[in-house]
């Protein structure tokens, strides 16, 4: 819920009830003092009427059609009573609310019951004319309160909203945040508390990318005068088949340092979400592009490669990840072969599926896109394909599973 | 030929030279911007081999240098920055090729023979190996006048041998050249055996000697006698 309707609910919450309980009293206070007024009057014109009746020994002075007398045998009681009452109307036919006010007096030396009563239509109707214009009052009130609150809210709020609109939109090395100024303390506050806090982040992504980059340069650079070396060497042809053989082993082993900095520096570089540019891909397209390269070399193990392409599978990446991720995974698909095996693509809308034959993994499969987690010794593997896959996988919002069913790995991307 | 090699680790530069000295070049180095800029500008140079990271300045720079300068120059980048943005960097400014770090000597010196037969005679020159004649523009080779029916590859592979000859080649240097910068996703060579099987048939077809002798446990080797 949005904080401007929170606190709207909860005012006009507490409005409402606040108007309703002093609408409550406010007419129980008018209603009892024009209750009292009318008791006192009736009371008085009661006390008037029969005393005037006594003293003139008749009961003329009482017959109008207000009052009601009646003989009692005897006088119990003289004060005066009020109690509410109805009449039936029967020219409306209707009933009516009534007060009436009766006592007992003798008059003539006879006892009688004199009632008074006098109707409350009129009552009624002013209050029915209160409590309308209460409840408009308590309407426009609200209503008024509801927009002037609404306006004086958004407007206070409004550089606490496009803070909000500015990091949301905010991307590491994108473009910088405008910051607005506001003349609230706290706003201005929480502006400065982020501005200082993205600096402080995009100093040490710069710096930690300038240090995966730099590393990496400053170790390729030797290990290519080594190889160099190596390579020169190896043509001396006063070598014996054994020392050219060591040498050789050295040679590949710094290859393979060489390769691992790769790996991880790209690892790296995926994780940091450097490869920002994505565009729509048809992964279909690239899969056609990349796989006769790859029908060749798995020709070499006499590997049968069959395509599948019910729809097309267009997904919003970076294109040299795009590839990178494809063609580790037909390389996989060869490597972790037999002679004389299969490899199957099938893509289907929204899902594109690469299995192939292979011998049962070792190890447990949810590891592999651990990085250095291998699933068969091979000292040519440096165990970082898949993790490379599934950070690739991540950043464009894939799925990625690996199951082993059947004599066949399949791996299955989901977008 | 005369050669630049700006490159600020001397033991790399010092291989380099070495080696393109033994190919009959004639080679000098460099280690830092400033020198590198002073040399272009008084030197010329068949071509000039240059890292992009260099104490006191960019090598992109010289390269960018080089060009207003209209140097005839061939310029091969030599870094060890492989992302894609980098080598479109330098590949638009000017340069020729650009070889990631570490690289095969035989790759470099492939690129180097292809670069500068591109200069030296735009291309369109044809030269004799052995029996065979290779059409570099064409991308045919001809077999005691008879043409060779060879796929892309197996072309690639067969120049990469040529430029090459005489000297061992290791199934890691041969992947490396085919398969480019994915050769390190596969970890079988057999798939270069199957190339190299193929070349050699079609070469023995053609003509009765077969110049790919096989080093048991080392690699290949073209003979050029």
């Amino acid at each position: 819920m949005k904080l401007i309707n929170k606190t709207q609910q909860i005012y006009l919450g507490l409005v409402v009830v606040l108007l309703l309980v002093w609408s409550g009293v406010f007419l129980y206070a008018i209603s009892s003092a024009i209750q009292n007024n009318i008791d006192e009057t009736m009371q008085s014109e009661l006390q008037v009427a029969v005393y005037r009746a006594q003293n003139e020994g008749s009961l003329q002075t009482l017959s109008t059609n207000q009052i009601e007398v009646k003989k009692i045998s005897t006088i119990r009681d003289t004060i005066v009573s009020f109690s509410d009452t109805s009449l039936y109307n029967s020219v409306e036919q209707e009933s009516f609310p009534y007060r009436q006010v009766s006592t007992q007096a003798r008059i003539n030396g006879k006892a009688y019951q004199v009632t008074m009563r006098r109707s409350m239509v009129e009552y009624d109707d002013l209050f029915e004319t209160i409590l309308i214009m209460e409840i408009i009052f308590v309407v426009f009130l609200v209503g008024g309160l509801f927009l002037i609150n609404r306006t004086v809210l958004q407007r206070l709020w409004s550089p606490f909203y496009e803070t909000l609109r500015q990091l949301t939109g905010y991307e590491l090395e994108g473009k910088p945040i405008e910051w607005n100024d506001t003349e609230i303390d706290e706003f201005r506050q929480l502006n400065d508390v982020l501005k200082d806090m993205i600096g402080q982040i995009e100093k040490e992504y710069q710096s930690l990318k300038a240090f995966t980059e730099n590393a990496s340069h400053e170790i390729q650079t030797p290990i290519s005068s080594m190889l160099n070396r190596i390579e020169v060497m190896l043509q001396d042809e006063s070598l014996s088949k054994d020392q050219w053989q060591r040498l050789q082993q050295v040679g590949q082993a710094a290859r393979k340092l060489s390769r691992l900095n790769k790996a991880l520096l790209l690892l790296t570089k995926i994780e940091n979400r450097q490869y920002a540019e994505a565009e729509t891909i048809d992964l279909t397209d690239l899969i056609k592009d990349l796989a006769p390269e790859y029908r060749s070399l798995a020709e070499a193990k006499n590997i049968s490669m069959d395509m599948d392409i019910e729809s097309e599978a267009k997904v919003e990446m970076n294109p040299e990840l795009a590839e990178m991720m494809l063609r580790n995974l037909l390389s996989n698909a060869i490597k972790h072969n037999e002679n004389d095996g299969k490899v199957y693509i099938n893509v289907r809308s929204g899902e594109l599926v690469i299995s192939n034959t292979g011998p049962e993994p070792d190890g447990d499969p949810d590891q592999y896109f651990q990085r250095f987690q291998k699933g068969e010794a091979s000292s040519t593997s440096l165990g970082l394909g898949l993790p490379i896959v599934s950070a690739i996988a991540q950043t464009a919002n894939i799925d990625i599973d690996y199951a082993y069913e059947a004599g066949m790995h399949t791996i299955n991307l989901r977008f | 030929m005369k050669l630049l090699i700006i490159e600020d680790e001397s033991s790399l530069a010092e291989s380099l030279k070495e080696y393109l000295e033994g190919e009959g070049h004639v080679c000098e180095i460099v280690a830092n911007y400033d020198k590198a800029y002073q040399k272009i500008h008084v030197y010329n140079y068949d071509c000039v081999l240059v890292d992009i990271t260099l104490p006191g300045g960019s090598g992109l720079d010289l390269i960018d240098e080089l060009k207003k300068m209209h140097a005839e120059a061939g310029i091969i980048i030599i870094s060890a920055k492989d992302s894609l943005d980098d080598r479109i960097k330098g590949l638009e400014l000017g340069a020729d090729d650009y070889l990631t770090k570490p690289f095969h000597l035989s790759e470099l010196n492939a690129r180097l023979n292809a670069l500068m037969r591109r200069k030296q005679y735009k291309g369109d020159r044809q030269f004799e190996v052995g029996k065979l004649t290779v059409y570099p523009q064409k991308k045919e080779v001809e077999a005691e006048g008879e043409l060779l029916d060879l796929t892309a590859k197996e072309y690639d592979l067969l120049n990469y041998f040529i430029t090459n000859a005489n000297r061992v080649l290791t199934k890691e240097a041969i992947a490396e050249h085919v398969w480019g910068d994915h050769y390190d996703m596969v970890d079988s060579f057999d798939f270069i055996y199957v190339h190299i099987r193929n070349l050699r048939k079609k070469l023995q077809d053609k003509c009765d000697d077969d110049p790919i002798k096989t080093v048991y446990g080392m690699g290949y080797k073209f003979l050029n006698k």
